[in-house]
């Protein structure tokens, strides 16, 4: 096991108990503290094998942002989850699935459909991304200038599933003025669905790899933005409190970049009145809660509201992962119905499952802010 | 070139550094007044581990070494706020003195209290519901202090422990069971079953467990299939009923133009700005401190006893044993005054809840003082 820092600094306060959205729903989950801090005291004494219920955490740090006195909870629990003995059939999807960087096979699978899932331990009643990869070559220009070039990494999920979405963000930073180079034409992943697993060994060898292609593609850019909140955070937290890399350059949202160049975005024309904003539990875990309120303010929406979920359940793949079927559908219902009506998510995989739940038309902000202001997107 | 995203400047009319109950109300009251409110928080804050309702302690004791009698104000603007968010609540009248129950069988005086809690004027006949399996639910000890020497009758009765219970639940887990539709049939008929018989002018006192998004429709749902009201005393850490009332509080924050971001505060310099560790900078027009001081870990205790504040890089005091906790932290609300900085809640020296039980009487009131000092200053 890597040691972490404050591994073993738990005052048993229960706080992080009390902000875990998992423990809310499935009352077998032992919950934060007793699969992180605790279990972790008994494992350093005596080797204790792992606890049932530990894969069902997803990872999403609301434990970890609650710590008064700053355990690494997530990181305990993702450390417990790599001794769960596990059937091969579903360590072999757990290493295809930890694995973004080689989405085109779950894609090409995908296309086979839904008949094989079970064999293979995916949950075949959850809605399923269609495969809409990007075409790369065509994608971003060249700089015209240091002072207005912006990189735009391409994650693993809107490499191979959400061309849209880059397309919608290069359109919409072009008509800001701005040169956006895309970075990541390469298949790297950041290691974020590795490290949710707990597969720490693999997802720091990942994201090693991943910062050394970033490092080297990265010209004099303003910034580099992302489009998946989840990446955002291993990329701007994850990668050096966890792996001790450091950033080549500033990483920002691409909601919090339109709002801190809001001078540059043109006059929006929203679609509707009323939006419904999900910010993901990845970037509230990191950053705090707001931009994408924000975002939606810049956008003229005047009647703007919350789904109000902690996490939703999906978690990058723990919704396609058959045994957290029952668990990932009790999170995200829990926010209700709301069939047809506009709703702005900050990642690809949150946006399939609370679509498919809530009856919502999702968008991701780069395809809400190219819908406003009206940009021509192809690619 | 700039560092975005490092050195994000972002405007407020006012930063509050923190997340427990005194930050939230003062948050809360500056955004319902039309001010752009940045919350800024490291952790959860305390409000897990209260019940909800504004302690009031003793009027007469509360504070001796203050130079104002600074009990009771903003308890009004307290309560319109939680109603705001969504929160029913009721109050004692002036003059008046309710007490709410605690889980070891003590009256304590409340000002404000959400209407699902257990409040009483003078001392009355009850009958306190036990729940087997809920940590510190102890019916039978709780009824015998309370009714020694008041001439009430206490009753007791204890439910099973719920299907699926095991050691491992807590209030929460409780109270997540009870949210579901077949934890809310099985507490019904549990309940009828236990008070079958029982005189119903007896009120019924119930550990505060009863759901965290539905308990409204858990309360009217009891009174209409078993013809008694019931209400809720708080139970020991964690506890629901500030999870309920913060849940709501952040919703409603949130959806209304309020900004919360994660980050540990460095420094507050000149200006004032807020500098957060990771390099994001804030610009604001006034800071509004809700750190907690000692208890809630704002201030930093060395070894030697000596206490630090390292947001305004101040040596504070030195404590020597527990007892000075009450004496050790900022003079006034208004100290830093005039860099536009006002310290509340817990930060505050003099106030000493633990032992006065006026929790809610110490944020209501420091945060009355910062708003009206702010409200000056602007």
């Amino acid at each position: 096991m890597k040691p972490l820092a404050k591994a073993d600094a738990c005052i048993k306060c229960s706080l992080c108990v009390t902000a875990c959205p998992v423990y809310r729903v499935d009352l077998e989950f032992p919950g934060p503290k007793a699969l992180g801090p605790d279990w972790w005291r008994r494992y350093e004494e005596a080797k204790v094998p792992a606890m049932p219920g530990v894969g069902s955490c997803t990872f999403c740090k609301a434990c970890e942002a609650a710590c008064p006195v700053d355990v690494p909870v997530a990181h305990l629990i993702a450390q417990h989850k790599s001794i769960e003995q596990k059937p091969l059939i579903k360590r072999l999807r757990d290493l295809v699935l930890s694995h973004p960087e080689r989405l085109h096979v779950p894609a090409a699978l995908i296309k086979l459909g839904k008949p094989f899932a079970p064999l293979l331990e995916m949950n075949p009643k959850t809605a399923w991304p269609t495969p809409s990869p990007v075409n790369l070559n065509k994608a971003g220009k060249q700089a015209t200038s240091a002072d207005n070039q912006v990189a735009v990494f391409v994650d693993c999920y809107t490499r191979e599933f959400d061309s849209a979405s880059l397309a919608a963000a290069i359109a919409v930073l072009s008509a800001m003025g701005y040169s956006p180079e895309v970075i990541g034409k390469q298949a790297i992943c950041c290691g974020a669905a590795a490290q949710a697993a707990g597969r720490v060994a693999q997802a720091e060898k990942m994201a090693k790899k991943a910062h050394d292609v970033v490092s080297h593609e990265l010209g004099n850019v303003v910034a580099v933005i992302t489009l998946n909140a989840t990446c955002d955070d291993t990329i701007r937290s994850e990668w050096a409190s966890a792996f001790g890399l450091p950033q080549a350059a500033p990483v920002v949202s691409f909601a919090e970049f339109l709002d801190e160049h809001r001078d540059r975005v043109p006059d929006p024309v929203p679609p509707a009145d009323s939006i419904i904003v999900h910010s993901t539990c990845r970037s509230r875990a990191a950053r705090g809660d707001g931009a994408l309120l924000e975002l939606s303010e810049l956008m003229g929406f005047t009647k703007i509201s919350s789904l109000g979920l902690d996490c939703c359940g999906a978690a990058g793949s723990y919704a396609f992962k058959r045994e957290h079927s029952a668990v990932s559908n009790k999170l995200v219902q829990r926010a209700g119905r709301y069939p047809g009506r506009l709703l702005v998510t900050d990642s690809g995989t949150c946006g399939i499952h609370i679509a498919e739940q809530t009856g919502a038309n999702v968008v991701s902000p780069a395809e809400l802010v190219a819908m406003c202001i009206g940009s021509e997107v192809d690619l | 070139m700039p560092r975005l995203g490092r050195d994000m400047l972002k405007s407020a009319d006012v930063v509050v550094v923190g997340k427990g109950p005194a930050a939230w109300l003062a948050a809360g009251r500056l955004l319902s007044s039309g001010r752009k409110v940045v919350l800024v928080y490291r952790s959860e804050g305390t409000y897990p581990m209260w019940p909800g309702d504004l302690s009031l302690g003793n009027p007469q004791k509360n504070r001796k070494d203050a130079s104002i009698d600074d009990t009771g104000l903003g308890v009004n603007e307290a309560r319109t706020l939680l109603e705001e968010v969504g929160i029913e609540c009721r109050q004692a009248s002036d003059g008046e003195s309710y007490f709410t129950l605690t889980p070891t069988g003590a009256r304590r005086p409340t000002s404000v209290w959400p209407a699902w809690m257990y409040a009483e004027r003078e001392p009355q006949d009850l009958i306190i519901v036990g729940m087997r399996g809920l940590p510190d639910s102890m019916p039978y000890l709780q009824a015998r202090k309370l009714k020694m020497g008041k001439g009430i009758e206490v009753a007791t009765c204890e439910l099973p422990a719920p299907p699926g219970w095991n050691r491992d639940w807590g209030p929460l887990r409780f109270a997540s069971f009870i949210d579901t539709e077949k934890g809310m049939s099985w507490l019904i008929s549990q309940l009828s079953t236990a008070l079958a018989g029982t005189d119903p002018s007896f009120h019924v006192a119930i550990p505060q467990v009863l759901g965290l998004n539905n308990t409204c429709a858990i309360l009217e749902e009891i009174e209409e299939q078993l013809g008694r009201e019931v209400h809720e005393f708080g139970t020991l850490s964690p506890s629901v009923g500030g999870i309920r009332i913060e849940q709501r509080l952040g919703n409603w924050f949130a959806v209304n133009g309020g900004r919360t971001v994660q980050g540990v505060v460095a420094s507050v310099e000149a200006g004032p700005l807020v500098r957060l560790r990771d390099g994001r900078t804030l610009l604001t027009g006034a800071v509004v401190l809700a750190t907690g001081g000692i208890a809630g870990g704002g201030f930093e205790i060395h070894p030697d006893g000596s206490v630090y504040d390292p947001i305004l890089d101040l040596s504070i005091g030195k404590v020597d044993s527990l007892t000075d906790f009450e004496a050790v932290g900022y003079r006034s609300v208004g100290e830093f005054a005039e860099s536009k900085i006002f310290a509340v809640g817990r930060s505050i020296a003099g106030w000493h809840p633990n032992r006065d039980f006026n929790g809610g009487a110490m944020l209501a009131s420091t945060v009355e003082q910062a708003l009206l000092m702010i409200e000056e200053t602007a």
